[in-house]
């Protein structure tokens, strides 16, 4: 179970305050995986950086009672200059208690990623898809009670994409996903529940299908929003 | 304020010591491999750069302008009064950068803006040992009858050194991410240091008054208990240098560190 209380987040830019969340409480409870869903800058990721303690909230707390990845398949913690077996090496020196465990992590996700000589060459130098066959076989690799899925915008060709599908449906079994909204390995229709974001609020959907639904009418209808906002 | 529950799994093994220690070793297996592995000039910069400036030192004031005493070889008398220096300065130099250069590793959240700095620390201490060794191996080889007198006294000047540059380092660190104008600042004041900490003269040669206000820096006290601690001739007296005071520095420093370190941790991680 995750459970956030009283959350406040905030940016300022240029001497201008502007809030993200205000007071925000959430459960997310255990066994259940959801769909965030909400329209471009309205605190999605800032919600997974939150849940994953990339970032601290302004005011209010953030319990997590299990183990929670970080954002799966970003290259946020690579390191440019470093290869990708030393950029796999020193994240499995975190989580791993020996060095057994983290060899077996590099011989993972070695064999995951297949990108051959490349996987001792500097990060830097590697095309998106490489950069993201690494970062998706580092998430894989390692095994959590919840994975945070932010928007992926690349995972390769086509038959990458659907390794990372089979891989992620495995992990479904055992985990639970805290999922942003993307097409791109459609996995919505497997989460159990959606939450639609709202002018910094959650809307709770258990039909997830039908939270989409209300999502793409706020994007696209004039006026849906505010109807929406009065019937509740 | 932020409350965290006790009893949140996650928490614990985020602040378990066992977690810090890998955490630890991990940042110190990136710092080495991106400073010395992929970059075999760099590593011998790190060398030769000292090891220059040691020599030339030495020559210079042998033969023309003996300011260091007499008691005590110049090659040790400027091997530690650069590298017990360059302990501190490359140490809170470092700090200073830390958590922008690794800011990146952030995203695994076992990683706190602190260890950053630990590692650093030990990386730097680490380095300067070797370099340390590097140059005063061939010098015991081609001068056997020269010895280090005391040895335990030594490598607890250093460390003690170290630890206070550590602390120093933290506070340097906070005080960057809050105030990013000390950036800039804190490499700036390293030269005037350089001048005060005794890497080119010995205290007892100084007169009064300035010698009792140059001892308050726990830099030369970690210098010249060094020198001293190779060569017992070299003298303390009269100069208010004693291990008691570099021990006090250090604590004082790095509690004074690690209590505003609590106090804004969240904030430093917070983006804004």
């Amino acid at each position: 179970m995750i459970q956030l209380s009283n959350i406040t987040k905030s940016y300022v830019h240029k001497g201008q305050r502007s809030y993200i969340f205000r007071d925000l409480s959430l459960t997310l409870p255990q066994g259940q995986s959801v769909a965030l869903l909400g329209r471009n800058g309205a605190g999605k990721s800032t919600l997974i950086n939150l849940i994953g303690g990339i970032d601290e909230p302004d005011r209010g707390s953030i319990e997590r009672h299990c183990s929670v990845s970080w954002p799966v398949g970003l290259v946020g913690g690579f390191q440019g200059s470093l290869s990708a077996r030393e950029n796999v090496r020193f994240v499995a020196m975190i989580y791993c208690e020996d060095e057994d465990e983290i060899q077996d992590k590099i011989d993972f996700v070695q064999d995951f990623a297949d990108i051959g000589v490349y996987f001792d060459r500097p990060f830097k130098a590697y095309s998106s898809g490489m950069k993201a066959r690494v970062t998706f076989g580092l998430s894989m690799a390692f095994d959590f009670d919840v994975y945070l899925i932010d928007e992926i915008t690349s995972v390769g060709d086509e038959a990458f994409r659907v390794k990372c599908r089979e891989h992620l449906m495995r992990k479904r079994q055992v985990s639970d996903f805290i999922m942003v909204d993307h097409n791109l390995l459609g996995l919505e229709a497997d989460c159990d529940y959606a939450l639609v974001l709202v002018d910094g609020q959650f809307y709770r959907y258990d039909d997830v299908l039908e939270g989409v639904e209300i999502h793409k009418r706020i994007l696209v209808e004039p006026g849906f929003k505010e109807l929406f906002l009065a019937k509740r | 304020m932020v409350a965290l529950s006790n009893g949140s799994i996650d928490l614990r093994q985020a602040m378990s010591i066992a977690t810090r220690v890998r955490v630890i070793n991990a940042l110190t297996f990136r710092e080495l491999r991106t400073r010395i592995s992929h970059n075999y000039v760099g590593f011998m910069g790190l060398i030769i750069g000292p090891l220059l400036s040691i020599l030339s030192f030495s020559v210079i004031f042998t033969f023309l302008h003996p300011l260091h005493d007499d008691s005590i070889d110049p090659i040790i008398f400027f091997t530690t009064g650069i590298v017990v220096f360059t302990v501190f300065s490359e140490t809170s130099v470092r700090a200073v950068h830390a958590y922008q250069a690794n800011e990146a590793l952030f995203f695994y959240r076992h990683v706190r803006p602190i260890d950053t700095v630990v590692s650093r620390a030990l990386v730097e201490l680490g380095l300067l040992c070797l370099l340390t060794i590097i140059i005063l191996g061939p010098y015991f080889l081609i001068f056997p009858n020269q010895r280090i007198d005391d040895l335990p006294r030594l490598f607890a000047s250093v460390l003690l050194t170290s630890v206070f540059s550590f602390g120093c380092g933290v506070i340097f660190m906070i005080a960057g991410r809050l105030y990013p104008v000390i950036e800039v600042f804190i490499p700036m004041i390293m030269r005037p240091l350089w001048y005060i900490s005794g890497a080119l003269f010995s205290l007892s040669h100084i007169p009064q008054p300035y010698r009792q206000w140059l001892s308050v820096n726990p830099i030369i006290q970690g210098v010249e208990l060094s020198r001293n601690a190779f060569n017992n001739h070299y003298t303390l007296e009269g100069t208010g240098v004693s291990m008691f005071y570099l021990f006090t520095s250090a604590l004082v420093t790095v509690v004074l560190a690690l209590w505003a370190y609590t106090l804004v941790e969240k904030k430093l991680r917070r983006s804004q």
